[in-house]
């Protein structure tokens, strides 16, 4: 575990133990040195702005709260697989274009031809696994960066997806989804809601509990970070590193699926142009929660972090009623705040251990 | 170390950093908290909050005409309102349908929602409806308002513009380049449609698909592409504000071929109006979208207060035509946002 713990803490003065090691003390400043405390302490500067300015109006209300973890959940989930790629040092841009696509492409049976929702998700994931397999034997067998690998999958899927659907369907999108999965017995797995919260947000902490349980405690998550450490080195140690990339890039690829499924419930059909703002967010969420674009870096439970944070300020917004106009300039501003809190305080803490 | 370099260094930064953060906050919480506070209390009648839903954003030409209707109706019925849209200009149920989400969650006095993609919002509408929130649909949604509980439907009358255009580009043209979008948007269809009935001639369909809306080159290379595919194309109809700027920089780009078409369309804007006055124009249909922003609110104020339910499900406000002989005092209106 040598090698992988150096990797994991770049610059921390001490040796801290990931995952919350037994014997040692709790230590505040041990604490703030961890990646995913990035995006805690700015969102709780971001909540309580919300729940001061705007907690009259709705956004500390059952509802209100459901709203904004349900757009944070469709960014977190796949800001999962997002966040290991980064740290595998690889970039995944198509998941805006497969997460319209793929959407289309398990509820137009399904509307249409009256399949059960067993066979499309099937579908779904089959699809998902071909473009991941793409992706990344693209990525490793070539030395093209996997930025520009996916960015060209990205326009295909979305191109291919919007020019079939309107050959064939007329039209990009399908509706009518609720009524053609009446009484289908997947449907509560995804469509349902637990302890009135909706399966979509339980996917979503599920998933990051999964993510950080194999990156922090299985073998795969190191060979993630020897992957995005050095990879030569990596290789030399065994660490089968195309393998690990290409089943990263089919993560990917599946929670793009699993949230076009997701979403779809929400609108009762899919549309091939769905999704797209995805390929931003989602990496925004990691970067946002600790992971580093260089590489070797990063946190599963940070992303969510930050994927919470993304969705708190984007629907917070209309809580507060300020005019429309601004909303661009409020999410950025707002972001900026919450990151600055963030690496100020990780600065601060680290300055004072270095005087010592 | 320079004075300066000191204040850059880190240890000194820092601090001064994490004020600029703090100020920033608190420059920010007053703008909100007026904001919500203004419009957050329900309980006293004179500050009743209706929440307009839109399915574009206000900064957007046509919807800003309709958000200032908007204004003007609470500015004169003495409640708050808010106009809140989604970012993009492209249609999008999944945005508008959290937009939605957070304005029922908001509890408001009424609630004026533009039904843009019935399969996908009507069930959120009847949500809101069983809350008990008086609801009028707007802009988009026609036949919708039955069957959502709304109040009713104020919008304009989108085949009977479709008709009136082919009618009227009947007269000046025999083969027509229709700029138009997608049909699976319900809007677009029933102009089209419209369109298909009024209009004798031969039509050439160019559909422009929504990714492209915003994209003004795109479009205009799309409709310079279809012109030249086809030299008997004699007159060209936008269904659309979004559509007529490309379509007016295509004609541009034809040099005198250009000039020799005749151009209408469904909407009026700063560029149709400039157009119409130009002569490059020959009609324009008006939907008088400022009204689309005022009716809903007056009737749900008198709803609220009175009890009143308006009679029909369809409150129609256009098309209105405007041709060169009366665009002048339009275009008046149109400078202060009204038209």
């Amino acid at each position: 575990m040598g090698v992988v713990d150096s990797v994991t803490q770049p610059d921390a003065a001490a040796p801290t133990r990931r995952g919350g090691g037994g014997g040692a003390v709790p230590n505040v400043r041990r604490l703030i040195l961890r990646p995913e405390l990035t995006a805690v302490l700015g969102t709780i500067v971001v909540f309580s702005y919300f729940a001061f300015t705007a907690g009259g109006n709705g956004f500390l209300s059952h509802s209100g709260t459901i709203n904004y973890l349900e757009v944070a959940a469709e960014i977190g989930i796949i800001a999962i697989p997002i966040t290991l790629l980064l740290i595998a040092g690889e970039f995944d841009l198509s998941v805006g274009a497969v997460v319209g696509a793929a959407g289309i492409l398990m509820v137009y049976p399904v509307v249409d031809h009256g399949w059960p929702l067993a066979a499309a998700i099937a579908l779904g994931l089959a699809f998902a696994v071909v473009v991941g397999v793409v992706n990344g034997l693209l990525t490793v067998r070539t030395t093209i960066p996997s930025f520009l690998v996916t960015l060209g999958i990205l326009y295909v899927v979305s191109g291919t997806a919007v020019a079939l659907s309107d050959r064939f369907l007329g039209s990009t999108n399908v509706y009518g989804l609720h009524a053609a999965l009446k009484g289908d017995p997947l449907l509560p797995l995804f469509d349902g809601k637990m302890a009135g919260i909706p399966a979509e947000i339980w996917w979503w902490i599920g998933l990051t509990v999964i993510g950080t349980y194999v990156l922090t405690r299985t073998p795969f998550g190191n060979w993630i970070y020897a992957s995005g450490g050095n990879r030569d080195a990596a290789r030399k140690l065994g660490v089968p590193v195309a393998r690990v990339k290409v089943i990263l890039f089919c993560c990917t690829a599946m929670a793009s699926v699993l949230v076009a499924l997701l979403s779809s419930f929400n609108v009762d059909g899919a549309d091939a142009t769905n999704g797209a703002d995805k390929l931003f967010q989602a990496p925004v969420a990691a970067v946002i929660g600790g992971a580093l674009l260089a590489g070797g870096f990063g946190s599963v439970v940070g992303a969510a972090f930050g994927a919470l944070l993304f969705g708190m300020i984007s629907q917070g917004f209309f809580f507060t009623n300020i005019d429309d106009n601004w909303f661009q300039t409020f999410l950025g501003a707002m972001m900026l705040v919450a990151v600055f809190v963030n690496d100020y305080i990780r600065r601060a803490s680290l300055r004072q251990r270095r005087i010592r | 170390m320079t004075s300066f370099r000191k204040a850059l260094s880190l240890r000194t930064s820092q601090p001064l950093a994490f004020a600029l953060v703090l100020v920033a906050f608190a420059a920010l919480a007053p703008v909100a908290l007026s904001a919500s506070t203004a419009a957050g209390h329900t309980s006293a009648a004179q500050s009743l909050k209706i929440i307009y839903v839109a399915n574009g954003p206000s900064s957007d030409p046509f919807q800003a005409v309709v958000a200032s209707g908007l204004k003007q109706a609470g500015k004169d019925l003495g409640v708050t309102t808010v106009f809140q849209g989604p970012e993009s200009q492209q249609f999008s149920p999944n945005d508008e349908l959290r937009i939605l989400q957070a304005a029922i969650a908001q509890n408001p006095a009424g609630l004026i929602i533009s039904d843009v993609a019935p399969q996908s919002l009507n069930s959120t509408i009847r949500d809101a409806v069983a809350k008990g929130i008086p609801v009028v649909l707007a802009n988009t949604g026609l036949g919708e308002a039955t069957k959502t509980g709304a109040l009713t439907y104020v919008g304009n009358d989108e085949p009977g513009s479709g008709r009136l255009g082919g009618q009227l580009m009947n007269k000046v043209s025999k083969h027509v380049l229709l700029v138009t979008g997608p049909d699976s948007v319900p809007l677009i269809k029933q102009r089209n449609d419209g369109f298909d009935s009024g209009f004798k001639g031969k039509i050439t369909r160019l559909t422009i698909p929504t990714g492209d809306f915003g994209d003004v080159t795109k479009m205009r290379n799309e409709i310079e592409i279809a012109l030249n595919k086809d030299k008997t194309i004699d007159g060209m109809f936008s269904i659309g504000l979004i559509l007529s700027p490309p379509m007016l920089a295509a004609r541009d780009e034809l040099g005198s071929r250009g000039s020799s078409l005749k151009l209408g369309s469904i909407d009026l804007g700063a560029p149709v109006i400039a157009a119409l006055k130009a002569g490059t124009y020959v009609f324009g249909l008006d939907q008088q979208q400022f009204l689309q922003g005022y009716l809903p609110a007056e009737f749900i104020v008198q709803n609220i207060r009175y009890a009143f339910t308006p009679a029909t499900p369809f409150v129609k406000t256009g098309p209105a035509v405007v041709t060169s002989t009366n665009v002048n005092q339009i275009a008046a209106l149109q400078a202060k946002g009204i038209r």
